[in-house]
């Protein structure tokens, strides 16, 4: 128990420091992300409201207490439903980076190491890819297989791959002469160590901030996707497609579209202000 | 002409770097400034000129030509930045600006402070000044940007840069040190002559001391932001009265030969014969045949056991090339290199032979031979998992903590990163690498060059140390002759990737001609 409580305390204390040491720009940021995976983690357990239960006597009520963020046309509480559908937004954007990301790292990573005429080859397959435009490759997937959530992730998360390898293999070019790989290589490490344990951990901090870049594009790309109403399907909500939904009501409820539209911008500016922090 | 008084310079309101220092510099006098790396010389330097940042405090008098130059408004003091007062800085491959033609360059301080000068007058003063520090063809160098020029030429550039308003003091921080033996030489001579031609003082801030000794006719002795001595070169190079400026000369390499020698029935370490080492060309288009270019030349040695051994040569002559050649690190290469050890012959060139550990790498920038993610602890025991031979950490962490005593660290640094590191702490955890790997030769590559003298002497004392207890041999390579005479027992040198060894005699004339 003792032991249980001094981690604890110095792990507090470690996360104090780390603080400390942020930029503001960066505190502000965290503190937005702290706050939106505050919600996203409640949405799972509790909601004001069912935000697919429909009620025909409460149609475009404005805000109140009953209902934070007032309804929409079919009486639906819209801060459950932005709620909810930030739950989608987030998951599907994670998603999204994720697979970016990891493939992204894999794939750079390697060929930036190897080089030479592979490295040639990946990288002109990578640029027909990054041409290709990503929303044009989701529609295709999605035409193909149908809409859903998943389906969403897979298509844009692959569409999200080229960028991060370009930035992984510009990273480990810079980095595969360094003093300290060759010293490692001296020290009989083998290739694929070398890059994932002596390499890699140099690259994370450029990583990081293309991942919160990379967020912010997914999270754009599924509204849009979701806009068009291709992504989630209703009556499941995400920030796009309410926003879809509201826009007939623009005149006369602007709550339902500010709500959305609100978050969308709070849920961007965190990871912006985080990235930010972390390119200086 | 320019007298300091307790010139105090602090960053963010708490650490004084500066302490309360003066100083004076006479007309057309050249000023040494000598002291380590965070002595404060550079700061100094700025303050002077008045390019400190924002968040640095500067009180005392800076009195110029009569009038204080703290006191001055940032608009009037700019008056003085470029044209009575000018600056060369050290790094001549980043002082100038890469996107900007030569002539734009020189043009523009006279386009500020020369305001009624006609464009045609501009470029006669442009191509003048260049000629004065020594571009030929000046014409044809206008047009040129910074990369198309060597790096002796763009410090002369940056030179000319300096001189173009005519200045009365130049301030010089460390501008030889990024230049080769050669180069220095002949930067320095043109100093000189351009400060005795045109009545210009110059401060002249420097670690090397054998070249303030040689070019300043005053030198100070800085130390952790005080001014510790100061007097001529003679007074402070041969009767230095403090015990820092002491310690500080007793650490400059004086050359003397190595005094033990082989007894000459030593094994053969490693055997290099007709070793070439090439690198690819770049090439335009990539259907173009690939061209390769030979660094090192059909070099033949011999190593013996326990032997240091120098490489000396000019930069760019190969050195670096070979040893990474050796070591297996550059793949292109023809000849035969062949390690023995123990009755075991080992060829170095065979991707496949078992030979890691054997042979080792110091490397010359402190900075970057270390991975800067990992903590020391975990570099030095890499190599140990990689053998698997001690199988429970907590063997290896045994075995870490020997090794870093041996090379004079506390068993607390295997708990730090890099960055915690000086630059002498972290070329001793360097050395502590090839040790717990059991390597029987190091290859030396610079080890010292980026170091502070009094770290310098420690480290190559460390090496002598353990080179003498445990009997590996060394390749040491050096640009510095004297470092090379008391470390090794015998010297190669290295011209345009050819190698030959010097003679006794060569060796020890050498001391003469320098």
């Amino acid at each position: 128990m003792k032991k249980i409580k001094r981690f604890i305390v110095t792990r507090a204390k470690g996360f104090k420091e780390w603080f400390k040491q942020r930029t503001v720009t960066e505190r502000i940021g965290f503190c937005i992300l702290f706050l939106i995976m505050l919600m996203v983690l409640i949405s799972f357990f509790y909601l004001p409201y069912d935000p697919t239960k429909m009620d025909g006597t409460a149609k475009l009520k404005g805000p109140s207490p009953s209902h934070l963020f007032g309804t929409d046309n079919f009486g639906r509480d819209v801060f459950s439903r932005v709620m909810s559908g930030l739950q989608d937004t987030v998951i599907i954007a994670l998603g999204i980076v994720a697979i970016g990301a990891f493939f992204g790292s894999v794939i750079g990573s390697v060929t930036g190491y190897i080089g030479g005429l592979f490295d040639e080859a990946v990288m002109r397959i990578n640029d027909a890819m990054t041409a290709f435009p990503s929303m044009l490759l989701a529609l295709v997937v999605i035409s193909v297989w149908g809409a859903g959530k998943y389906k969403v992730i897979i298509a844009l998360g692959i569409a999200f791959i080229p960028s991060f390898v370009r930035i992984v293999r510009g990273e480990m070019l810079k980095l595969k002469d360094a003093d300290y790989v060759d010293s490692a290589r001296l020290m009989g490490v083998p290739t694929f160590r070398i890059i994932y344990r002596h390499i890699f951990p140099n690259i994370m901090p450029t990583l990081l901030s293309a991942i919160a870049v990379g967020f912010n594009n997914a999270v754009l790309a599924e509204s849009g996707l979701s806009y068009l109403n291709i992504g989630v399907t209703p009556p499941e909500a995400s920030l796009g497609s309410m926003l879809s939904d509201a826009q007939g009501y623009l005149l006369n409820a602007p709550w339902y579209a500010l709500a959305p539209g609100f978050v969308m911008i709070i849920l961007i500016l965190g990871f912006s202000f985080v990235s930010e922090g972390r390119t200086k | 002409m320019l007298e300091v008084k307790n010139l105090r310079v602090s960053f963010d309101d708490s650490d004084e770097v500066v302490h309360g220092i003066d100083f004076e510099i006479g007309e057309t006098e050249i000023v040494g400034i000598i002291g380590e790396s965070g002595s404060g010389k550079s700061v100094t330097a700025l303050s002077c000129i008045g390019l400190l940042k924002d968040n640095a405090t500067c009180t005392g008098e800076i009195i110029f030509k009569g009038k204080d130059l703290n006191k001055l408004s940032d608009e009037e003091r700019r008056a003085y930045k470029g044209t009575e007062i000018t600056q060369i800085f050290q790094e001549p491959l980043t002082s100038l600006n890469p996107v900007l033609t030569i002539w734009h360059q020189l043009e523009e301080p006279l386009i500020l402070h020369r305001k009624n000068m006609s464009p045609a007058d501009r470029k006669k003063r442009v191509l003048q000044a260049m000629q004065q520090v020594g571009l030929n063809d000046p014409e044809e160098l206008l047009d040129c940007y910074p990369h198309e020029l060597s790096g002796g030429m763009r410090q002369r550039v940056m030179i000319a840069i300096g001189i173009i308003c005519h200045p009365s003091l130049m301030i010089a921080d460390e501008p030889t040190t990024a230049l080769d033996v050669n180069l220095q030489d002949q930067i320095l001579a043109l100093l000189k002559r351009i400060s005795r031609d045109h009545h210009m003082s110059i401060m002249f801030i420097s670690h090397n001391m054998s070249i303030v000794r040689n070019f300043c006719d005053r030198v100070y002795v800085m130390h952790k932001g005080n001014i510790v001595e100061t007097g001529t070169p003679d007074e402070i190079f041969f009767d230095p009265k403090e015990d820092y400026t002491k310690k500080l000369i007793g650490s400059i390499p004086n050359g003397k030969l190595r005094e033990d020698s082989l007894k000459g029935d030593e094994k053969t370490i490693l055997k290099v014969e007709d070793f070439s080492v090439f690198y690819k060309q770049q090439k335009k288009r990539f259907y173009e045949k690939t061209v390769l270019k030979e660094v090192v030349k059909k070099v033949s040695f011999e190593l013996h056991e326990g032997e240091m051994a120098g490489l000396v040569g000019r930069s760019g002559c190969g050195k670096s090339t070979l040893s990474l050649g050796l070591l297996g690190l550059h793949k292109i290469t023809k000849g035969s290199v062949f390690f023995e050890h123990d009755g075991k012959k080992t060829n170095m060139l065979d991707r496949h032979a078992d030979k890691h550990g054997v042979m080792q790498m110091v490397f010359q920038d402190p900075y970057g031979s270390l991975n800067p993610k990992k903590k020391i602890g975990w570099i030095l025991a890499e190599p140990l998992r990689m053998k698997g031979e001690l199988k429970t950490s907590a063997e290896r962490k045994q075995r870490v903590h020997e090794v870093l005593q041996e090379v004079g660290l506390d068993l607390s640094y295997s708990r730090r990163y890099p960055s915690d590191l000086s630059g002498g702490q972290r070329q001793r955890v360097c050395i502590a690498v090839a040790l717990i790997q059991g390597a029987r030769l190091i290859i030396a590559d610079e080890p010292v060059s980026a170091l502070d003298v009094t770290v310098q002497k420690q480290i190559l004392e460390l090496i002598l140390d353990i080179q003498r207890r445990t009997g590996i041999a060394v390749l040491f390579i050096s640009h510095d002759m004297n470092i090379v005479r008391q470390m090794c027992h015998r010297i190669f040198h290295m011209t345009d990737g050819k190698l030959n060894e010097l003679t006794p005699e060569e060796v020890s004339d050498d001391i003469h001609k320098k």
